[in-house]
């Protein structure tokens, strides 16, 4: 007879199956409330900043100057003001400013969209154009070792990445539960496989958090010194142009230390950085 | 009283000022003041009017309402009348008056002809003001309603020539009758001919080209005092000259800088200087309110022959506006005219008084065209500009991007920067030849007095550089075009290592190739759905939290049910767990035998429940304990004595029974009593053995 031991008694296939059932209406429920509460609702008026978005597209559209460009952007900078993360403002801020010809801008906000917008093409190709127009363009960074490793990188978005890992992980200590539970070792294994999942792409989540980017970019001629201060020597022979992009290794609040790759490091004033 | 009798009054204080004047320019300040005084109300405006208007008709309907037998007759019932009226009667040439025509008793008048005043006058219509009333009279009981209907139109007039004019009847058609207007007789002045005050306005271009600034300056140059080398304004700031221009207000056509911000560096501390227009500032009093603006405009002296023939040091006062022409045309600034008391003489300690009317004839600046044909590099600029050229980098390979970057310096006099456009380098073969030009049209950056255009290109062959680029601009003051000439840029292009047309970014296909290229030149286009734009804000934290608090339950969940499953092998705590019910189902039992006549076997259940509770609960044989081992173990597990006490009766009474030593007891007693008890002690008893 097909039965199933638990506390020394024997339990019949029914009331097995209405545990089974019983475990994954929990589970389901359990996985609505982990959602829930990482994605609580924003108090931000989105309302408004989707005015704003249309806005700046209508000033775009009608800007022929730099400044009519410029205008556009300013009306996109103030959703990212209010500290809204998204990938098709800081694609239109990139056309924005590569239209008024601050090519630095321009690149910097293409990387920033690039975490949110992986696949798409015309952003890659926008940030090509900008990096030819660049007058300041210096060798581009060589990709991370662990680039390599987590090769899906990308594949899937920033926000995407995050939530995976995230349901994984519920995932996972689900299956190890009802792994418990019902005594089945296979389950264990799935559960475990699951975990080291998560683990790796909530290793690439951290070490892709666009908020903790470190890449910065010159806006303007200026000249990298080797400290802050007027005093000290030009850390360079050649003056950095708009569109240099570097590092960040350390900042004051009026200068950036950078590590310029191909070139070295050197501090330039805060006025002549976009972050 | 209507409002043109309150004009009336109020412009009779001045007259009287005339009568004990000292000649035609004090007539003509009379004049003036009368002017004044009706512009005063009229300029005003419609407040003044209106409140006017209504306090009128508040009189009107108290006299209505007091006056017994008050008759009702509607104006309707009175003709049509037309009247004109002047605010002064007496002018300079340069000046104007306003000329006001009131059609009264017509519900819906049309505008009046004035085509007959443009023989003599200028022109320039100032709106129209509808005056109706209407009126309730209740009276004795009995409603009746009175309409007042007049309309007020009114007309700046600047007299064409000097002497007695009149200006002639106007006509209206009302009702399909033809009204005609009372003519008025006016009477303007020329200046008369003197050296003391003289007035002149000089523009510092007579011909200019779109947006190329030039600047109109009024000098006052005024006869210094007997005697004295002090400021000939300085005794005159109770009453300082006055100053009336027709530039306060840009003219059409022209821009320039506000009014306050022209004005305000010149208003003078001491009071000493000239009132310009209807121009006024705050007395900063309570009840003082705002007073004629008074502004400091010298600039030094200037020697000039006076009538006769003898030099006069002047002081010189220059009220200088700049103006930038928007579009073509011709535009007249003045007459200006300048009117005051000024110093005539002394005599013993005293200035003598000279009222002094001056007039500046007006200048004209015409704005032209940059003529035509227009050579194939001209930018669109107008004046002096300085041209550079940058190249970065200079020291490339076939196929780099180079950033070319085209500066345009103005000058302060010349035209806008926003008129010089991208030139096109496409057109200059030396360029096209050897470099690709990924942007041909770049958008222009104005920094200051600075246009930047930025060309990306690259360069096709090696060895090849920036030639110097010749460009065209127009030069207003030659009329003629002139060229503006970069510096060559020497490059170092080296060959690309392996380089292929196609290779070239922006590159054109091979004429004979049939395929289309992909262009690499330019951006692609926003992101324009909205439904695109959300906030993608992701919280890592809020994340981990969610997943941590989750995998706490699992841990949880894990733990509780390892821990049961461990106690559910051990027999001891199960027999533990069991004791309760075991002793229940035992008296349900002794229940059942006690009603089946069971007496003895129902006594034997009760006493087994109690003693194979404590035996189940401290995992003992039930079958060795005695009632004397049971109160121990009830006296160890902290039972109540009454309690203890009860279950020794219990079952000493029931193994009385059982071996005929007692009484017989009555089972469903004891049956009740057992289950109470098993109630009390066994919470205890599990309790002790933990």
């Amino acid at each position: 007879m097909n039965i199933w031991k638990t506390a020394g008694r024997v339990l019949p296939n029914e009331r097995r199956e209405r545990l089974m059932r019983w475990a994954c209406r929990l589970g389901c429920f359990v996985l609505v409330l982990v959602s829930l509460g990482a994605n609580p609702a924003t108090a931000a008026d989105t309302g408004a900043h989707q005015r704003a978005f249309v806005r700046a597209l209508e000033l775009f559209d009608s800007a022929t100057t730099p400044d009519g460009y410029r205008a556009s952007a300013r009306e996109l900078e103030t959703i990212v003001a209010d500290g809204v993360e998204s990938g098709a403002v800081y694609y239109n801020l990139g056309n924005a400013y590569f239209r008024a010809g601050e090519y630095g801008r321009a690149i910097l906000n293409y990387r920033k969209a690039k975490p949110y917008r992986p696949r798409d093409s015309y952003l890659e190709a926008n940030l090509q154009q900008a990096l030819a127009s660049a007058p300041g363009r210096v060798a581009e960074q060589p990709s991370a070792w662990w680039s390599h490793v987590l090769f899906w990188t990308d594949w899937l978005s920033f926000p995407s990445k995050v939530r995976l890992a995230g349901f994984l992980l519920a995932f996972a200590a689900m299956a190890i539960v009802i792994a418990v539970l019902i005594r089945k070792a296979r389950l264990t294994l799935i559960g475990g496989a699951m975990c080291l999942m998560a683990v790796a792409v909530g290793t690439d989540v951290i070490l892709n958090n666009p908020k903790s980017f470190r890449i910065a970019v010159i806006t303007s001629e200026t000249t990298a010194l080797k400290g802050t201060g007027k005093d000290y020597e030009p850390a360079f022979d050649k003056p950095l142009q708009d569109g240099a992009e570097f590092t960040v290794l350390s900042e004051t609040s009026d200068w950036t230390f950078g590590h310029f790759e191909g070139i070295g490091d050197g501090w330039v004033r805060n006025e002549f950085v976009a972050r | 009283m209507s409002d043109q009798d309150v004009t009336l009054s109020k412009v009779e204080t001045p007259r009287r000022k005339h009568e004990c004047g000292c000649g035609a320019a004090d007539r003509v300040s009379a004049g003036r003041a009368e002017w004044s005084a009706f512009r005063h109300l009229q300029v005003a405006g419609t407040r003044v009017a209106r409140s006017g208007l209504l306090m009128f008709s508040r009189l009107f309907l108290i006299c209505a309402f007091l006056t017994p037998g008050a008759s009702a007759g509607g104006a309707l019932a009175d003709d049509p009348e037309i009247a004109a009226a002047v605010s002064t009667t007496e002018l300079f040439v340069g000046e104007s008056l306003d000329y006001q025509i009131e059609i009264r008793n017509a519900e819906n008048p049309v505008a009046p002809d004035v085509s007959p005043l443009k023989e003599q006058f200028e022109v320039v219509a100032a709106g129209d003001q509808s005056r109706n009333q209407s009126s309730t009279f209740i009276v004795n009981g009995r409603v009746s309603q009175q309409n007042v209907f007049s309309h007020i139109y009114l007309y700046r007039l600047t007299p064409k020539s000097t002497g007695e004019l009149t200006i002639p009847s106007i006509k209206a058609t009302i009702d399909g009758a033809e009204l005609t207007s009372n003519p008025v007789k006016i009477r303007v002045q020329d200046a008369e001919e003197q050296d003391a005050v003289l007035v002149e306005i000089k523009p510092n271009l007579t011909t200019v080209y779109p947006t190329q600034p030039f600047t109109v300056t009024l000098r006052v140059l005024v006869q210094p005092l007997p005697n004295s080398t002090s400021n000939p304004l300085q005794p005159l700031r109770r009453d300082p000259p006055h100053i009336q221009v027709n530039w306060v207000e840009a003219p059409d056509g022209l821009t320039t800088n506000e009014t306050s911000e022209w004005l305000q560096r010149l208003l003078a501390e001491n009071g000493a200087g000239f009132t310009i227009n209807e121009l006024s500032s705050q007395t900063g009093s309570l009840f003082g309110g705002s007073r004629a603006a008074v502004f400091e405009l010298s600039k030094g002296r200037e020697t000039r022959n006076g009538l006769d023939g003898k030099p006069i040091e002047y002081f010189v006062h220059e009220l200088t506006r700049s103006f930038t022409p928007q579009r073509t045309g011709s535009y007249s600034f003045g007459p200006a005219v300048v009117k005051g008391t000024f110093v005539g003489g002394v005599r013993g300690d005293e200035y003598l008084p000279r009222r002094l009317v001056a007039i500046g004839t007006s200048a004209t600046v015409t704005v032209r065209e940059v003529p035509t044909p227009r050579p194939v590099g001209y930018t669109g600029g107008i004046g002096e500009y300085q041209l550079a050229a940058t190249a970065r980098p200079i020291k490339l390979r076939v196929g780099d991007p180079l950033t070319l970057t085209l500066e345009f310096a103005r000058r302060e006099d010349s035209g806008s920067l926003e008129l010089i456009s991208a030139p096109d380098l496409s057109a200059i073969p030396e360029i096209a030849d050897s470099f690709e030009i990924i942007d041909r049209n770049p958008t222009g950056r104005i920094e200051g007095s600075i246009k930047q255009f930025s060309y990306a290109m690259r360069p096709k062959k090696p060895d090849v550089s920036i030639p110097a680029l010749t460009l065209s601009t127009f030069d207003p003051s030659a009329e003629t075009f002139t060229e503006i000439a970069t510096s060559a840029i020497q490059l170092s292009v080296s060959e690309a290592s392996k380089l292929e047309s196609q290779d070239l970014v922006g590159s054109v296909a091979n004429s004979g190739s049939s395929e289309i290229q992909k262009s690499a030149a330019g951006i692609f286009q926003n992101i324009t759905d909205p439904a695109e734009f959300s906030d993608e804000q992701v919280s890592i934290g809020r994340w981990a939290s969610a997943v941590g608090g989750l995998w706490c339950v699992a841990g949880s969940v894990m733990a509780a049910v390892t821990l049961y499953r461990r106690k559910s092998n051990n027999p001891i705590f199960v027999r533990r767990q069991q004791a309760r019910r075991a002793a229940h189902t035992r008296l349900t039992s002794a229940t059942q035998m006690s009603s089946q006549g069971k007496q003895k076997d129902s006594l034997r259940e009760v006493r087994a429940s109690i003693v194979g509770l404590i035996a189940d609960i401290e995992n003992r044989v039930a079958e060795g304990l005695t009632a004397a081992d049971v109160a121990t173990a009830l006296a160890k597990a902290g039972v109540p004595e009454n309690d203890r006490v009860a279950t020794s009766r219990l079952l000493e009474s029931i193994e009385g029974a059982e071996y005929g030593a007692g009484d017989a007891i009555d089972a469903q007693a004891a049956i009740k009593t057992a289950t109470a008890l098993v109630d009390r002690i066994a919470p205890l008893l599990e309790r002790s053995a933990g």
